[in-house]
């Protein structure tokens, strides 16, 4: 009985509790104080810790060496990234956001020499030389009510590319309204067999899952696409060719054990500068051995919404993992959301 | 029947994220030896836990080295700041699983700093701080701690009992603010007690240990000459306990006051005019107060340094952060009394009313040695070679 009367007491103070946390408005916000304030708190935290950690990053940029400051800020965001509290909020978003708008801002700089490779959320990648800009699963992130990105600015850097390419159907990779908003302009968009058909005569998905060449002259560039496998899922892997300039591969989400035959031939037919896989990509050596590429920027960090956590790759797991592939002197650069890199050959 | 086909869509949802799961994790999970480190793969998949821990012991040493590079100053730059709210992060966290870093990181922290303390100290007083309010301060003629607490997380300890020891063999007397466990420990207490250091605490705590303890503060400023120093007992409160304020005047040397956990209203007619009777050089105070500018404005310090960020024992939304303690303090700018946020095992070294030098001191390895910071890392330079943190010889 006691224990039943404690247990109902403890239960009121609960819900008083949360019904003070709900109810009211912290007094001593001013003071940084949130004492019964805990989800006030944490979105503070959160706050200060994104701002810290993009001004670290805009001070230590993409290079291939990671130095400790830029480390530090990376697994700050590991663990943020992490902490499912931070999903959907307003640090969230704003950090988000604050980075792309870089992006699209960037984009409106010329490149005269190589390829300028811009990272963006989820597994999407732009690649710009100084003829052609080609999106690559570019996606809003989030859902339809609620995208991560707002449309203003998802929808103006799509405005500023020539070509999308989608690897597979994944909603993390293919965004019909975005493939709609290319088609619209007149653009191509190259989709896997069998996704978005008869949508758009600019939406163009493969005949056929094999090895195809499409040539883009008004881009001077060639998009070879190879028929790479999620599982049972088709996925191109989309091999750009800027025709002189370099070639850039992305893997899409490749994980598929029976396509590891021909993998392993790949760089006797193609000369891949930059290679971009998924991070989480099964066996990375033997992948990088049979691209044979320059250099590498992994893709796919930090998938938020359906994942759990331990499927949200960190960015120290990649630095890991790239260290399990070190003996084969492949450089590499870890890049995040809204971040650049300069190639040349 | 709406409901229904909602929950029917709803099994469908969570069956096809099921067999999406198996897919990816079947080929994984298969392979995996029994001898399977995370070391092999790095993959964590269907192991939160695991993937946390393993993130903690990431971070720490980041931490941990982010903040040998950049150690305490008045005007705090982005690199300290950005490992200070990762702390602030790490320390925010629930789940006890990944506290082994965490104790790894203190521990570590800790026995460089006694290192450190060590180096000789000719003029000025050196300031250490421990976890909680817990504070080592050195003049070149006495060591006295105070509030020294183990730290409790997760049940353990954040210091382990010999580096309880360590503190205890360097210090002349341990001085105790207040009842609280957070600030005041009776084994700790007994074992000074046991090795001939003298223990001050305010009356009515530590009644067990009896006439071993000296009983200080009452209605009025009490003054004691100790070993190298004169100690001043202002008599505060904590709400209606008693909460003693030392102004502790190094002999020869500078002032440093610790206010313990005052927070009492009924105090502020002898705080407010504290400055007009000593001369404070530094104010070690809680930063998480309401009335902080007031607190300052009595004592009138050269510098404040603040303390009781990361109390583990407190709830997440109670434990003070570095971050709002570096807030608060820029909310006081205009009084432009400079405040230092320091951390765990961290050294300010202080004289003549300005920081000295403490590159000499802050070095992990011996004083024969030196830290350099080359394309974004830290080398020690010993001998005329470098080495990594961990010891590797660089070429
Ligand atoms: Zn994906
Ligand atoms: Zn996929």
């Amino acid at each position: 009985m006691r224990r039943f009367f404690l247990t109902c007491l403890s239960l009121l103070s609960v819900i008083a509790f949360s019904a003070a946390q709900t109810a009211s408005v912290n007094p001593n916000t001013d003071h940084y104080i949130y004492q019964g304030y805990l989800s006030d708190y944490k979105l503070a935290l959160a706050s200060e810790a994104f701002a810290s950690i993009d001004t670290m990053l805009q001070t230590y940029l993409p290079q291939t060496e990671i130095l400790l400051p830029r480390e530090m800020a990376l697994v700050s965001l590991d663990q943020l990234l992490h902490d499912t509290d931070n999903d959907a909020t307003e640090p969230f978003y704003r950090f988000i956001n604050t980075r792309m708008a870089r992006v699209l801002e960037d984009l409106d700089r010329p490149v005269t020499e190589g390829l300028r490779i811009y990272k963006l959320y989820n597994d999407g990648f732009i690649i710009k030389s100084a003829k052609a800009t080609v999106a690559i699963d570019l996606i809003p992130g989030g859902s339809n009510a609620k995208p991560f990105i707002t449309d203003s600015i998802i929808y103006g850097i799509a405005g500023k590319c020539d070509a999308l390419f989608i690897s597979h159907w994944h909603a993390d990779h293919a965004n019909l309204n975005i493939a709609k908003s290319f088609a619209a302009r007149g653009k191509r968009v190259i989709a896997p067999k069998d996704l978005w058909v008869d949508v758009d005569p600019m939406i163009q998905p493969l005949a056929e899952h094999k090895e195809t060449d499409i040539v883009f002259e008004d881009l001077d560039l060639t998009l070879h696409v190879l028929p790479g496998h999620q599982d049972n899922v088709y996925n191109n892997i989309n091999v750009v060719e800027f025709h002189g300039v370099g070639t850039v591969a992305q893997t899409g989400d490749q994980w598929y054990c029976c396509d590891m035959d021909w993998i392993d031939r790949v760089h006797l037919k193609y000369d891949i500068d930059v290679l971009m896989p998924n991070c989480w990509i099964h066996d990375m050596e033997r992948h990088l051995r049979g691209f044979a590429p320059k250099m590498i920027i992994t893709g796919h960090e930090n998938e938020l919404g359906e994942h759990s956590i331990d499927h949200r790759e960190a960015y120290w797991i990649t630095i890991k993992k790239m260290e399990l592939v070190s003996a084969l002197n492949i450089p590499y650069v870890l890049m995040t959301w809204g971040e650049w890199y300069d190639y040349k050959k | 029947m709406e409901n229904l086909t909602r929950l029917s869509q709803k099994w469908l949802r969570l069956s096809v994220l099921c067999l999406l799961a198996i897919d990816v994790l079947f080929p994984v999970v298969a392979q995996r030896a029994p001898d399977y480190s995370y070391e092999d793969d790095y993959i964590f998949w269907g192991n939160p836990s695991a993937y946390l821990e393993y993130q903690a012991k990431i971070a720490f040493p980041l931490i941990d080295a982010m903040l040998q590079v950049h150690p305490p100053k008045e005007v705090m730059n982005q690199h300290r700041r950005m490992a200070l709210v990762t702390l602030d992060q790490f320390l925010h966290e629930t789940n006890s699983t990944r506290q082994a870093a965490l104790y790894s990181f203190a521990t570590t922290r800790m026995a460089r700093m006694l290192t450190a303390m060590d180096e000789p100290l000719t003029s000025g007083v050196r300031i250490c701080k421990l976890p909680n309010s817990g504070f080592i301060i050195k003049s070149p003629k006495t060591v006295v701690a105070v509030d020294l607490v183990a730290g409790s997380y997760a049940g353990g300890s954040l210091l382990s009992d010999s580096i309880i020891y360590e503190i205890l063999f360097r210090s002349n007397a341990l001085l105790i603010t207040n009842a609280d466990s957070r600030h005041c420990n009776s084994d700790i207490a007994q074992l000074f007690t046991t090795f001939g250091k003298k223990v001050i605490a305010p009356k009515g705590v530590l009644k067990s240990l009896g006439d071993k303890v000296m009983h200080m503060g009452d209605d009025y400023v009490q003054t004691v000459e100790l070993e190298g120093m004169t100690l001043n007992v202002v008599p505060g409160h904590n709400g209606n306990a008693a909460n003693n304020i030392y102004i502790i005047e190094f002999t020869g040397y500078e002032t440093v006051a610790h206010t313990g956990a005052q927070n009492s209203d009924a105090d502020w007619d002898i705080i407010d005019l504290i400055h007009q009777v000593y001369d404070v050089d530094i104010l070690l105070t809680k930063s998480q107060s309401t009335q902080l500018e007031r607190m300052i404005a009595g004592f009138q310090p050269t510098k404040v340094i603040t303390t009781g960020e990361n109390e583990m024992e407190n709830s997440i939304d109670l434990r003070e952060s570095y971050w709002t303690t570096q807030k608060r303090m820029s909310n006081l700018d205009y009084l432009h009394v400079p405040n230092i946020v320091m951390t765990w095992g961290e050294i300010y070294d202080y004289a003549n009313g300005e920081q000295t030098d403490i590159s000499a001191i802050s070095d992990n390895t011996s004083s024969s040695s030196q830290k350099v910071f080359k394309n974004g890392r830290i080398y020690i330079r010993r001998n005329g070679q470098t080495y990594t943190l961990t010891g590797v010889r660089v070429k």
